[in-house]
C-alpha cells in the first residue's frame, strides 16, 4: 500500500474498508513509517468519538398504530399522514375555492358577467335565469315546481288521460245521401233538391221582352229553329 | 444480522426490518428533515413497500441498503416537495428529550459529547450525513454509496476529509476545555 495519511485511501484502511490484500499492506507500512501508527489512532480516536456521540442522540421510533399499520397491514388504519397533507391542503384550498365562487354566482345579486338572465352574460359563466316577481334583494327566490313535479317527485303520468277516439265517421256520397236522407226538425229533406217545374220558365212577371232586333223567348228557349 | 432463508416471506422481511432498523431509519430520516412526522411517514411507507419486494432479493445485507435508499429518496422528495431547507446548524436532535437522560453520566463524557456534537453540525451536510450513515448508523463505504448515489471513493474522500476537519476543529476547542 503506497498511501499516505493524507489520502482518504489510509482512512479507509484504519475503517477496515479495504480489502483484504490492501489491509495486509496497511499493517506492513504500519510497521515501516513510525508516522502511521500515531496518524491511524488519532483516526480511530476520531471516528470513535463521533460514533459514541452520535449513538447517544435521542432514539426515534413509529408510533405505536404506525407499526402496528407496518406489521399487520391488512387491519391498517393509520394511513401515512405525510402523503395525506401533500395532497390535502390543495384540494381544500381549491373546494374551497370554487364553493365560494358558486356561492357568489347563485346567492350574490350582480355577480360576475354584471347581468343576470340576460343573454349578454360574459361566455364560460353560467347564465342564472330570474323568476319574474323575485324579491331583488332576499338571497331567496321562489321556485315555479315545473310540470309533472310534485314536492320534488316526478309523477309517472302527469297529464290527464285523454278522451276516447271517436268512431271514425263515413264519407257521405251522393249516393248514400239519397238512400238515407238527412232528417231536419223531424222532417226528411232531400239530399239533392229537385228542380221546380214551375219556376223552370223562370220567375213570373219578369218575362224577358225581346226588343227589336232580339229573339222572342219562345224562340230562344224553344226549339224551333231561328229564321234563316 | 440474520442470514438468508429459502422460505422468507415479505412479512418476516418487514419484521425483521422494522426489529433492527426502525429506529436507525427514524433517526436518519428525522436528522434529513428535522421533520419527526414526516421521519415516520416516510419509514412507514418504506416498511409498507417492503411487502411489493421480492423477499429472495433483498433477504440478507441487501436489506438495510434498501431501506435507507429508500427512505432518503422518499424523503428528499417530500422535502423537494414542500421545498424546506434543512437547518444543519440547529439539529432537529436538540428538540428532542434524550428518553435515557443519566443523571449520573459523568459531566466530563457529556461535555466531550456534546462538544463533538456541536462540532459535527458545523459540517457540511455532505459531509455529516456519510459520516452518520457510518458511524451512527454502521453502513460500509459500499452501502453509503448505494444508499447516496456516490461511488465508494468519492463517499471515502467525504468521509476522509470530514474526519480530518472534525480532529481539526476539536482540537483547539479540546485545548480550551481542558485549559479550564
Amino acid at each position: 500500500m503506497t498511501a499516505t495519511p493524507d489520502d482518504s485511501s489510509f482512512t479507509a484502511a484504519v475503517l477496515g474498508e479495504v480489502s483484504a490484500c490492501d489491509g495486509a499492506a496497511f499493517r506492513a507500512g504500519l510497521a515501516e513509517n513510525p508516522a502511521w501508527p500515531q496518524e491511524a489512532a488519532a483516526i480511530s480516536r476520531t471516528a470513535g468519538l463521533l460514533g459514541a456521540a452520535l449513538r447517544q442522540e435521542p432514539l426515534v421510533c413509529l408510533t405505536i398504530p404506525q407499526r402496528q399499520a407496518v406489521l399487520h397491514p391488512e387491519r391498517r388504519t393509520v394511513p401515512p399522514a405525510a402523503g395525506r397533507r401533500v395532497w390535502l391542503a390543495p384540494t381544500l384550498v381549491t373546494a374551497g375555492i370554487a364553493a365560494a365562487v358558486a356561492v357568489g354566482l347563485i346567492v350574490l345579486p350582480g355577480g360576475p358577467g354584471g347581468t343576470r338572465g340576460g343573454g349578454d352574460s360574459s361566455p364560460g359563466l353560467p347564465s342564472i335565469a330570474v323568476q319574474p316577481g323575485a324579491p331583488e334583494k332576499s338571497g331567496l327566490r321562489p321556485v315555479t315546481p315545473l310540470p309533472g313535479m310534485v314536492n320534488g317527485l316526478r309523477l309517472e303520468n302527469p297529464l290527464p288521460q285523454a278522451a276516447p277516439p271517436l268512431a271514425p265517421v263515413p264519407l257521405k256520397t251522393p249516393e248514400s245521401m239519397a238512400a238515407s236522407p238527412p232528417v231536419v226538425n223531424g222532417l226528411s229533406v232531400p239530399a239533392v233538391p229537385k228542380l221546380n217545374p214551375a219556376k223552370a220558365d223562370g220567375p213570373p212577371g219578369k218575362s224577358v221582352r225581346p226588343g227589336p232586333g232580339k229573339l222572342r223567348p219562345e224562340e230562344s228557349l224553344g226549339g224551333s229553329a231561328p229564321p234563316k | 444480522m440474520s442470514s438468508p432463508s429459502p422460505s422468507t416471506t415479505a412479512a418476516d422481511l418487514v419484521r425483521r426490518g422494522v426489529a433492527e432498523y426502525e429506529s436507525m431509519l427514524c433517526g436518519y430520516i428525522y436528522n434529513l428533515t428535522s421533520d419527526l412526522e414526516m421521519a415516520r411517514d416516510v419509514v412507514q411507507e418504506t416498511f409498507i413497500k417492503l411487502y411489493a419486494q421480492d423477499p429472495a432479493r433483498l433477504d440478507g445485507p441487501g436489506l438495510k441498503s434498501w431501506l435507507f435508499t429508500v427512505s432518503r429518496n422518499r424523503a428528499l422528495d417530500l422535502m423537494r416537495r414542500r421545498r424546506r431547507s434543512v437547518s444543519w446548524e440547529d439539529s432537529p436532535m436538540d428538540h428532542l428529550v434524550d428518553p435515557a437522560p443519566g443523571p449520573d453520566r459523568q459531566a466530563a463524557d457529556a461535555d466531550e459529547t456534546a462538544l463533538v456534537l456541536q462540532t459535527f453540525r458545523r459540517l457540511p451536510p455532505n459531509q455529516a450525513e456519510v459520516l452518520r450513515l457510518k458511524f451512527q448508523h454502521g453502513l460500509s463505504y459500499q452501502e453509503i454509496a448505494d444508499v447516496t448515489g456516490l461511488t465508494a471513493s468519492n463517499v471515502g474522500f467525504l468521509i476522509h476529509t470530514g474526519l480530518k476537519r472534525l480532529r481539526t476543529l476539536l482540537a483547539p476547542e479540546a485545548a480550551a476545555c481542558s485549559m479550564i
